[in-house]
């Protein structure tokens, strides 16, 4: 475990970003060799005094701390998320130091659940942590959230997008940054189903460069089999049947890893003429389903579910050399994207692509913000006692800023962030990474006048009576 | 340990040369571009200058409209409300003129400009432009640290402060030596500069850190750090120095700032819908006027009673961002962001009552005598 204190002068962007992979994995490599160090460094096993916040968080990473080669690997998207929990430490401890306190982050690595867990239990009680933020995957967030419960230490989940972590599963101690699966499926199904969408860009001929023309009326849902895959196709069904008129389903298929049953697969796409396939897959198989895809040279458009990992610049590198054609052009959802450029977004994406020469991705923003918002909470509740910490994030009082243009707050009822989502557009040959993805748009549109935030971004997700979540009394 | 790094910087660069910038680090690549972007703000500047340039050409009281995305000044004539001008600055879309401040005696105007390249160092606009308020003329570009957002010059004149939005620093830059004499730490992503009507402090706002930085400016150290509401991003004092106000955009809140033990006493909601940005005092010091640029919308505080009095948002411009008051407190005047003009509200009927066309992204505004 090692406690993340801000490099003197954090903030200061003073170098250009290198965008070539090449480059990324050098700089992370070095990064890698540095973390390492201090992995192995000897510690003193006290408590942090008790002036110091402390927050825990865990990566995901291996011992090396560094960002495999394979995009489809969760340690991405988990190596993306320690660098974000390190931008938020420096951030925070700058903006502690300033008001005359100190908040710092101690960050311990773990590879499964059972270890997330052994790792939660040394950073309560040897590090003092009064909260935890980590979950890459919904079996290691459950774990951790169990955890919580037992231990009454409050826990921010910043790597699963699990609805049964917002509902049967919850708890009072658990709190979710990550969107659900309910809010990027709401996403997805806000930007087909409208149709036409825009960008103002002076350059354009009209002024606007036009993104999409035509809803998207028919679907095909491909789904995996495994029991989460299913929850978010019925979840894929609720949104596009409940909620976005237009929108049917005319085709839905569970497919697992079988050559001879993708060739099915296609074939059933290729009869139903969809005007979208949306993948229920995890990150491997829509890898592996593009590729097919582009040989069999099918053209509908194709989109996929954003877990994690999904968001990242690796991957989406990945899907592209996967299948060039059938992946360019195609629209995605994100938590955030680095390209993104309104409402202070261009000057936190330019801060962190200099000083940690990675963009700053979903997971990277998504543990950045967790640790933004459990500093904020020791600074102006005053208090690092998870009770009133919990207390305090269900209030009123808890108005949180992610750079997203609106001001996020969590839900009471599943303790979900409300907060807007970053639709991407692939593009082939863009020679970087950087360039793999261009934003699009947020969802929802959250400079429309005149309506309260609140109810600007219940738009995505699950609402109160539709929950199932019951909170324990604390 | 210091918190004040003393720096001697360049001398000022005259308009159209292009500098050698403030740039520490930056490729073939950028020093090209920079090269490119001072022989572009070299030609306007020459046609800024040239008899047919559209140089102001009212004598009376004026106001200054800063284009974000224009790249311009727009001018107007205050009595005849209308446009007497436009001061370029660079490209659309590549320079991008922000806060304004004008000399006491309003002969000069002192605009921050950046690019949109917050890591791109080396740049021919990242400096406070110096325009010449009566003939519209740009006089000189200063080095102020990088990024350069918005400023604040000091009453007798000697000083600017700017904040320096890509660091977490405030820039000092002597009016009288032309150098950069300090860089003071402030907040993470520092926006609003004010100083106090006595000269004595310069609060700076911090957006990520949620925080106003008060700087004694004799020692031109930080002697405190205030929170306030989530992204803060303008600060004023009132012109009888009782009162400092910090506006939130996130917050959509007004924090009322004691300038004397530094403390904010009062946080006034304005909506969460509202995101406030611009906030200017009446003359009198007894109303403050606050922007929403998402509620399109003008609040009226009363600044005894630290209570809304009204908002104005019939025939208001869309995001309106900047505002300001007339020298004789009879008009307000907001820049508007997405319409692209300037709201006229009568301080009378709180009315507006005129629209005026300014260009790309109307960031911010000024009103001189």
């Amino acid at each position: 475990m090692r406690t993340w204190k801000p490099a003197p002068g954090a903030g200061a962007g003073e170098t250009s970003v290198p965008c070539s992979r090449r480059a990324f994995l050098k700089s992370s490599a070095l990064l890698s060799g540095a973390a390492l160090w201090d992995a192995m460094r000897p510690r003193p096993a006290a408590a942090a005094p008790p002036t110091v916040a402390r927050v825990g968080f865990i990566a995901h990473v291996g011992s090396a701390q560094s960002l495999p080669r394979s995009p489809a690997g969760l340690e991405v998207a988990g190596y993306a998320g320690l660098l974000g929990a390190r931008a938020g430490a420096e951030e925070m401890g700058a903006t502690a130091r300033l008001l005359g306190r100190e908040f710092d982050v101690a960050v311990a690595t773990a590879m499964s659940p059972a270890a997330a867990v052994r790792a939660a239990g040394r950073l309560v009680a040897v590090e003092g942590a009064f909260a935890i933020a980590g979950g890459y995957g919904t079996e290691t967030a459950l774990a951790l959230a169990e955890f919580a419960e037992r231990q009454r230490v409050v826990f921010f989940n910043v790597g699963a997008t699990s609805d049964a972590l917002r509902g049967e599963s919850c708890g009072r101690y658990t709190f979710h940054v990550e969107a659900s699966d309910a809010m990027y499926l709401d996403a997805l199904a806000d930007w087909f189903t409208r149709g036409l969408a825009f960008l103002v860009d002076e350059d354009a001929p009209q002024g606007v460069r036009i993104i999409r023309r035509a809803p998207t009326r028919r679907w095909f849902l491909v789904a995996a089999g495994a029991p989460i895959w299913q929850a978010r196709r019925l979840r894929a069904h609720a949104a596009l049947e409940r909620r976005h008129w237009g929108g049917r389903v005319v085709g839905d298929v569970v497919m697992d890893a079988g050559v001879g049953q993708v060739r099915d697969v296609l074939r059933a796409i290729d009869q139903a003429h969809p005007d979208l396939v949306l993948l229920l897959l995890g990150p491997d198989a829509q890898l592996s389903f593009m590729k097919q895809y582009e040989t069999a040279g099918l053209r509908f458009e194709v989109s996929g579910f954003p877990e994690p990992l999904t968001q990242t610049r690796v991957f989406l590198a990945g899907l592209l050399a996967a299948a060039p054609r059938s992946a360019g052009e195609s629209i995605r959802a994100v938590l955030w994207d680095p390209a993104v450029r309104y409402a202070g977004a261009l000057e936190l994406n330019s801060r962190f692509a200099a000083r940690w020469k990675h963009p700053l991705d979903g997971p990277a923003w998504a543990a950045w913000c967790a640790i933004k918002i459990l500093g904020e909470v020791a600074l102006r509740a005053h208090t690092t006692d998870p009770a009133q910490v919990v207390r305090y994030l269900e209030s009123d009082r808890a108005v949180l800023d992610g750079h997203k243009g609106i001001v996020l707050t969590f839900r009471r009822w599943d303790h979900q962030l409300r907060q807007p989502l970053e639709m991407v557009r692939l593009q082939r040959d863009s020679g970087d990474l950087m360039g793999t993805a261009e934003p699009v748009g947020a969802i929802p549109n959250v400079n429309a006048p005149g309506r309260d935030p609140q109810q600007v971004l219940d738009q995505l997700g699950d609402l109160a009576q539709e929950s199932t979540c019951r909170f324990s009394i604390i | 340990m210091s918190l004040l790094h003393h720096i001697g910087g360049p001398r000022p660069v005259r308009a159209g040369t292009g500098g050698r910038g403030t740039g520490r680090r930056g490729g073939v690549r950028s020093r090209r571009w920079a090269r490119l972007g001072a022989a572009v703000a070299g030609l306007l500047t020459a046609a800024m200058v040239s008899p047919t340039g559209s140089a102001p050409g009212a004598s009376g009281p004026r106001v200054y409209v800063s284009n974000e995305f224009g790249g311009s000044l727009t001018v107007i004539d205050a009595a005849g409300g209308r446009v007497t001008g436009t001061i370029p600055i660079g490209p659309a879309g590549t320079a991008r003129p922000r806060g304004m401040a004008l000399s006491p005696d309003g002969s000069t105007l002192y605009i921050a400009v950046t690019d949109p390249w917050p890591n791109r160092r080396e740049s021919p606009y990242k400096f406070i432009w110096v325009v010449d308020a009566g003939t519209g003329k740009v006089r000189a570009k200063y080095p102020c640290g990088s990024d350069p957002e918005r400023l604040a010059v000091t009453p007798d004149g000697r000083h600017l402060y700017c904040s320096n939005e890509d660091n977490v620093t405030a820039t000092v830059f002597d009016l009288g030596t032309g150098k950069v004499i300090a860089a003071i730490p402030v907040g993470i992503e520092p926006e609003g500069v004010a100083v106090s009507p006595d000269g004595r402090w310069v609060y700076v706002t911090a957006e990520t850190s949620n925080t106003v930085t008060v700087i004694d400016t004799a020692t031109r150290r930080p002697i405190k750090n205030l929170l306030v509401g989530e992204r803060p991003r303008v600060v004023v004092f009132a012109p009888n120095g009782a009162r400092a106000y910090a506006s939130a955009e996130t917050a959509g809140t007004l924090s009322v700032i004691d300038p004397v033990r530094h403390e904010v006493i009062q946080t006034i909601e304005l909506g969460r819908d509202s995101k406030p940005v611009g906030v200017s005092v009446a003359p009198d010091s007894a109303r403050v006027y606050v922007v929403g640029g998402r509620c399109n919308c003008l609040f009226v505080i009363d600044a005894p009673r630290g209570a809304v009095i009204a908002a104005v948002t019939q025939k208001m411009g869309r995001r309106p961002w900047g505002v300001a008051v007339a020298p004789d407190g009879r008009k307000i005047y907001t820049a508007n962001g997405r319409s692209d003009d300037v709201s006229v509200v009568d301080a009378a009927s709180l009315r507006v009552v005129a629209t005026i066309r300014a260009g790309r992204g109307a960031h911010s505004v000024v009103a001189g005598h």
